[in-house]
């Protein structure tokens, strides 16, 4: 028996593919992000530039599905993948849930009937709006979500850098479902492409609030960053509701102004909602770039360190 | 509320990471703190209107809409981002005799919007104690409004009234406050304002 010996191979054992155990989340949120870009353009176009006229049957139930679209979205490309991968993130569906629990409870309460920005900052300067959206509704917004991460997602579900990412934008997704679902309830005639620019921009404006916090949580929890970053991110994650919501109104509200052959002003060329749409375009992708860029750089600064250490 | 603090507890943090978020809740109340102020001074900032000839001085909130070329009034002011139906503070000035009596001024006004307004109803007629040296007679009514333009097909506001009648220097004085009934409560403390800060 001792003459078994294990057959000698010719060619060298293949290596096993090594399987990354959690689901990949910036590559969720380029489909998510993605998708809904898409939604909003070819509405869009179809509505403006084809002369699309949805039958007014269909608007209500279109409506109440465009403004659940984020969240399906999310529920397919981010809860639904984690549920296939070896190490999910367990929390991820009571996160979202619960934010959307609070922002129904506490945050749009808070913000539409005891702070109402819009009752007094309506008229205000460029500057001071900025200023009095930020510390009003960019603050509560981005507090209250940052509280619900605190508390409901444990520091050991902080495995790997993408996991506080996950839940931060879990976080805004249920967050964001709320106030669009709060936007349709007190506007149920609007148009659907109208309701999809709002749908859209308000999600990009949280995914990207809950990202650069996300950021500071990251570093906190996985990196090395200053007890400083945290709040500094929170007061950015305010500062870009603060700029946004102004330039949202502003961007929508106003007539694009264009000089024909003649040098007549004219602004029936072009709809100028076009504006408003290329600025959530703009919000949906440039916020995630940016911080995909800080992700990527803690984590190589983290690989030099190991490799330094060794 | 036990569950919360267990689960707390339980998380297994470095000091760095507790100072991080105990700064973090402290810097996200002072910024709340500071938003709160500026609503605040939002809220009751005012601009100031002078009318040498009606004697008054009066203090009404920034940003509402002044029109001084009124028939029946020599001051009003709008509140231009209400949807529906403006909040409206107006001071409109009569003469005055011997034989007329506040309560013959409110009689008189009371007919004449009977027959202007939708739906007029007076609600009460009381004395109203504009400062501890000077009372009014004022007047509370609601009556309905509708838009301008029939095209616009809109369902009528409910308005509700207040008119304070005085009498100053030898001339009827009616401050009149007109709010949509569902604000009419939440509004009205600026109409309080307005009436501290007035002088006639």
């Amino acid at each position: 028996m001792s003459l078994f010996r294990s057959p000698r191979l010719i060619l060298p054992p293949r290596e096993e593919d090594e399987v990354y155990p959690y689901r990949r989340v910036w590559r969720s949120v380029f489909l998510e992000c993605s998708v809904l870009a898409v939604v909003l353009v070819g509405l869009y176009g179809a509505v403006t530039f084809v002369g699309l006229d949805i039958p007014s049957t269909l608007v209500a139930p279109l409506n109440a599905l465009l403004v659940f679209l984020p969240a399906l979205v999310w529920c397919y490309f981010s809860w639904l993948q984690e549920m296939a991968v070896p190490q999910p993130r367990r929390m991820l569906g009571a996160v979202f849930a619960l934010s959307a629990l609070v922002a129904s409870a506490v945050g749009v309460p808070l913000v539409t009937e005891f702070l109402q920005p819009d009752q007094w900052l309506s008229l205000e300067s460029a500057i001071n709006r900025i200023i009095g959206y930020t510390v009003t509704t960019g603050i509560t917004q981005e507090f209250i979500k940052y509280v619900l991460t605190r508390t409901v997602v444990r520091a050991d579900l902080y495995r790997v850098r993408t996991d506080v990412l996950a839940y931060s934008l879990a976080v805004a997704v249920g967050y964001s479902t709320i106030l669009s679902l709060q936007f349709l309830r007190t506007t149920p005639d609007v148009r659907p492409d109208m309701l999809m620019l709002r749908v859209v921009t308000t999600y990009a404006i949280h995914m990207a609030g809950s990202a650069v916090l996300s950021y500071g949580l990251m570093e906190l929890y996985l990196g090395s960053g200053s007890i400083f970053l945290l709040p500094a991110m929170l007061l950015v994650a305010a500062a870009i509701t603060g700029v946004a919501l102004p330039l949202r109104s502003g961007l929508i509200n106003t007539q694009i102004a264009l000089h024909n052959a003649a040098g007549v002003l004219s602004t029936a060329y072009v709809p100028r909602t076009l504006y408003g749409v290329g600025f959530a375009l703009a919000l949906l992708s440039v916020p995630q770039i940016l911080v995909a860029f800080l992700y990527d750089v803690s984590e190589r600064r983290e690989r030099d360190r190991l490799r330094g250490d060794i | 509320m036990r569950v919360l603090f267990k689960r707390l507890n339980e998380a297994s943090e470095s000091p760095r990471q507790r100072w991080a978020h105990v700064i973090t809740l402290i810097i996200g109340l002072i910024v709340f703190t500071i938003g709160l102020n500026i609503r605040n001074s939002a809220l009751t900032a005012t601009t100031v209107y002078e009318n040498l000839q009606a004697g008054i001085l009066a203090y009404y909130p920034r940003n509402w809409l002044l029109d001084t070329q009124g028939e029946d009034y020599v001051f009003r002011v709008r509140d231009m981002t209400r949807s529906g139906f403006k909040t409206t503070i107006q001071i409109s000035v009569q003469p005055f005799s011997s034989e007329t009596t506040a309560r013959s001024i409110a009689d008189r006004l009371a007919f004449t919007r009977a027959r202007t307004y939708t739906d007029y109803n007076v609600l009460s007629t009381e004395d109203y104690a504009i400062r501890s040296d000077l009372t009014a007679q004022a007047m509370s009514y609601t009556y309905t409004m509708r838009e301008t333009s029939a095209f616009l097909q809109g369902i009528p506001d409910v308005v509700r009234g207040q008119d304070l009648l005085t009498i100053s220097r030898g001339q009827a004085l009616i401050i009149t406050f007109r709010a949509e009934a569902s604000v009419y409560e939440s509004e009205y403390r600026r109409f309080r304002q307005f009436l501290r800060q007035l002088s006639f």
